[in-house]
């Protein structure tokens, strides 16, 4: 490719993602309980029903669990459950049922690339649960004050910010790459489900990862999730430092990168042996 | 009597079309075992972590909680091996593809909601059951006949409900089309029910054991055998979950009569 | 009486989605709802035995009916029965004897081999097991996709596929079967081979059908009556031989005009008009007409008379031309209601 051609195609994609992403919005608003119910209520239950597990177990207020206490575990959890609505949710891509049933044939065809379309996605998940969990968080500080979690610091604030939205995209990516697994095999909503569920435990949503033994904690601060809800919850609370956030930074971008490729090789993979259905 | 056969028949037919699906895609199988262990593996170190910290969860102890999470995985494993297709229900409304339900004999609830048999999820199946037999065999308390008729009945009502909740929750999808509101409803639940009951508060444990019965796929089967609630608890448990069962089908059916196809 | 609808209407709510950003947030809010008539005021009796046709443009309304006499969705006004009962509130006995085709949406199991879908349909119908074989295997055999039995449906072409769910219609030997746009995309021979099975099972077991297509040559083909919907209303009901008779004792003739040659302008209709001719087409180099066959001898001299012609082709006038000036006029042929053959 020539080196003018490659700003042009740049921009094409910007413009596609543009459009896409304002059809996607439409999309969304269009089945009113339908919004309510997936852009309200769904990604933080797990969270909140620990709260309840945890409950039951400190019940003394000096009892701790590793380096928290009842008070420091809920506004941990709330965090968690903030952060987890913030990340992609494996419902947002319906990737897998538009490539069994023959309908991503119709893009095959036209000028454009397909990612860009999922991209569109991402980010109409972006914006809208951007907005909802500042309602909700508003609501909650409003509601719940002393238990409601503060930022230690504006910075910490923008960190866990970063953190989870590169997080998020990571995540986004695996989603993406589950998905296009439909190429090969005809279910696959169990394994984005089951994705979701474990993901959810090595990101900490369940139980803090300082929590957990220390030979699991190694491993899983060397994992994406880690760095996509539980360290920024940390950085948020001043429990973790600047230090950490830039290693999150490698850790998420490192991630991004790999799971790209592999993304670019599956998808091209996929494409290759995609026979479309009903001819 | 009739119609149990013919519906018995046509679980037979459901079972081998199900077969015959996979034999088409092997790698399902690899990918379906490996996750579905990671699953299980998630919820059994959740745990354990936690009682590394404590003794009881809601007067649980682990033993206990491991009899539990062995309802709670046979009941998931049912789900996934008969009742999969309730998870495209609501798009399948939205798209208008269920003309054919309407046209042809039989119970639609039956013909839709048991068509997908999956068989990946049998090796869940035993898994569970291993796992399950395993918990079991770390109770106090030697084997009995009473004992496996106990365990029988647990598990007929765990797999009752699962049923009864999964038609339940796409009723929703009638009211608000394309709401997603089974699948929340699939997903909030299921997350409910992945801790016994016991551990909230009282209101909200009602409700999940009456009118929500997410208590029954796992709490109260696993309370059953492990006699935390005495047989009479059970029977009356089971006999309402029973009657509730019946009047979400009557329910389910009435709504589909609201069903319009889509353009053709 | 096997179907029976009267003064059935049925109206569909449908929201317009409004322009621009103010109209988004308009449409979330508060939404503008309109109804959509598909049928109005239909009545129509369908006796054992019928071989119906139901055309119409898009839009007419002919899925809509289907769907309404099946009881897939029930009609907003007056009434829709099947067998005697409620179309709506069939129960599995009737349920037994009725069977529906659809060319754009496949009724079998879209992941199967053909075969095991039938198999399914064996025991959602409790077909004994003996005739059930008997009968895929002769189906298979008239409409020559033994073949393909074994193949997953979606790895079946158009056609294959749509000789799979008409197979799969006629297992239980239904009594009734409605059958919307089976020949959609098909090529000759598949569509001729669906004709003629079609037309056999209506001969050999008395199966009603009830028809639709886009193509005239399938009604034509196997047909005896014929219903023309037009924006939702029953515009025509006849016995489609009379139909026939009306437009077989026409001509259509195909002018083809030199480059050189005067072109077609209305001063010429008066000449014409004596000999009750028309003009059904105009493009600049072809001309169509329609005259009635005693006049051709003096019609065609008059052509070359008025144009230089390369070449000119003089046939029975098709069916279709009558459909077509029905469907744009929007009146029905009047002395033909009500199946009298033309006197
Ligand atoms: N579910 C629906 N919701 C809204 N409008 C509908 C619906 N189904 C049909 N309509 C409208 O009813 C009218 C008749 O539709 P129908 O599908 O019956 O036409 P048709 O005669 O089958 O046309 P075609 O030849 O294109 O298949 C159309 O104007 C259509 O837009
Ligand atoms: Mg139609």
């Amino acid at each position: 490719m020539s080196g003018a051609a490659v700003p042009s195609a740049l921009v094409r994609d910007l413009r596609l993602l543009v459009v896409a992403l304002v059809y996607e919005l439409r999309k969304v608003t269009t089945w009113r309980a339908g919004f309510v119910v997936r852009e309200l209520m769904r990604g933080m239950w797990r969270p909140v029903v620990m709260i309840f597990v945890y409950a039951t177990i400190l019940v003394q207020p000096t009892d701790r669990l590793g380096s928290y206490d009842f008070r420091g575990l809920v506004a941990y959890l709330i965090l968690a459950a903030s952060f987890e609505k913030l990340l992609f949710h494996q419902r947002g891509l319906d990737l897998s049922d538009q490539i069994f049933q023959g309908y991503v044939t119709k893009y095959l065809t036209m000028p454009l690339r397909f990612f860009v379309l999922a991209l569109a996605r991402f980010a109409q998940h972006v914006l809208i649960q951007g907005g909802v969990v500042v309602l909700l968080w508003s609501a909650g500080a409003l509601l719940l004050p002393q238990w409601w979690p503060q930022p230690a610091s504006a910075l910490a604030l923008v960190e866990a910010a970063l953190l989870v939205l590169l997080g998020s995209y990571c995540y986004f990516l695996t989603c993406f790459l589950v998905n296009a697994l439909a190429f090969w095999l005809d279910v696959v909503w169990t394994l984005s489900a089951m994705t979701s569920f474990v993901f959810s435990f090595c990101a900490g949503v369940l139980v803090p990862v300082s929590v957990m033994p220390a030979a699991l904690r190694d491993t899983l601060q060397w994992l994406f999730p880690y760095w996509a809800v539980n360290a920024p919850a940390e950085v948020f609370l001043g429990r973790l430092g600047h230090a950490d956030f830039l290693r999150g930074i490698v850790v998420l971008g490192l991630t991004a990168v790999v799971l790209e490729l592999v993304r670019q090789v599956l998808w091209r993979r996929g494409l290759a042996r995609y026979v479309g259905a009903g001819m | 009597m009739g119609a149990l056969l013919h519906h018995l028949r046509l679980a037979r037919e459901f079972a081998r079309v199900g077969v015959i699906r996979k034999s088409q895609f092997r790698v399902e199988f690899l990918t379906q075992v490996v996750m579905d262990t990671a699953w299980y593996l998630v919820h059994i170190v959740t745990f354990e972590i936690l009682y590394g910290h404590t003794d009881s969860i809601a007067g649980w102890d682990r033993p206990q909680v491991r009899v539990f999470l062995g309802f709670l995985f046979l009941s998931d494993a049912f789900w996934m091996i008969w009742l999969g297709q309730s998870w495209h229900f609501g798009r399948e409304l939205k798209d208008g593809v269920l003309d054919s339900l309407r046209l042809r004999p039989g119970s639609p609830i039956f013909v839709y909601f048991f068509q997908r048999f999956s068989l990946e999820a049998c090796i869940n199946g035993l898994m569970a059951a291993g796992w399950l037999g395993w918990a079991l065999s770390g109770i106090e308390g030697s084997f009995s006949v009473g004992g496996l008729v106990l365990l029988l009945w647990a598990l007929a009502l765990s797999f009752w409900t699962r049923t009864v909740l999964s038609v339940l929750f796409t009723i929703a999808e009638f009211r608000a089309i394309n709401s997603d509101l089974s699948n929340v409803a699939w997903e909030v639940s299921m997350t409910l029910s992945d801790r016994p009951v016991d551990v909230f508060p009282l209101r909200f444990r009602q409700l999940l054991t009456s009118f929500i019965p997410v208590a029954a796929l796992s709490t109260l089967p696993a309370a059953l055998v492990l006699g935390r609630i005495t047989p009479l608890e059970g029977v009356l448990h089971s006999a309402w979950i029973f009657v509730l069962g019946l009047g979400v089908f009557a329910w389910w059916k009435r709504s589909f009569r609201g069903y319009t196809s889509a353009l053709g | 009486m096997l179907i029976r609808m009267a003064d059935a209407g049925k109206t569909f709510r449908v929201w317009r989605r409004k322009e621009g950003f103010k109209g988004f947030f308009a449409n979330f809010v508060a939404r503008e709802w309109t109804q959509v008539t598909a049928l109005a005021n239909v009545n129509l009796e369908i006796r054992r035995g019928e071989f119906v046709g139901l055309i119409g443009a898009n839009g007419a309304g002919k899925t809509t009916l289907i769907k309404c006499v099946s009881g897939i969705t029930p009609v907003s006004s007056g009434s829709a029965t099947l067998f005697g009962v409620d179309s709506f509130a069939l129960g599995d006995g009737e349920k037994r004897r009725l069977a529906l085709v659809m060319g754009q949406r496949s009724q079998l199991w879209w992941d199967l081999p053909a075969i095991d879908s039938f198999r399914l349909l064996r025991e959602i119908y409790s077909i004994p097991r003996d005739v059930f074989e008997r009968r895929v295997e002769e189906a298979a055999k008239r409409l020559v996709v033994t073949e393909k039995l074994q193949r997953q449906l979606r790895q079946l072409s158009l056609g294959e596929r749509m000789k799979m769910e008409i197979i799969g219609a006629f297992l239980h030997e239904p009594d009734v079967v409605f059958l919307d746009e089976p020949t959609i995309g098909l090529d000759l021979v598949s569509r001729e081979t669906i004709r003629r099975y079609l037309v056999e099972l209506n001969r050999e077991r008395g199966a009603t059908i009830v028809l639709t297509s886009h193509d005239m040559e399938d009604i034509e083909e196997t047909c005896r009556r014929l219903v023309i919907l037009r924006q939702g209303r029953v515009l025509f009901d006849g016995d489609l031989v009379g139909l026939k008779a009306r437009v077989y004792d026409r001509r259509s003739i195909e002018v083809h005009l030199e480059p050189s040659s005067r072109t077609w302008d209305e001063s010429l209709a008066p000449r014409l008009a004596p000999l009750g001719a028309t003009l059904e087409r105009s493009a600049p180099l072809t001309l169509l007409f329609s005259v009635p066959a005693a006049n051709v001898q003096t019609f065609v001299p008059l052509l070359f008379e008025l144009f230089q012609i390369r070449d000119l082709a003089i046939e029975r006038h098709p069916l279709e031309l009558l459909i077509r000036q029905i469907f744009q006029s929007g009146q029905a042929p009047a002395q033909l209601s009500s199946g009298e053959p033309k006197a």
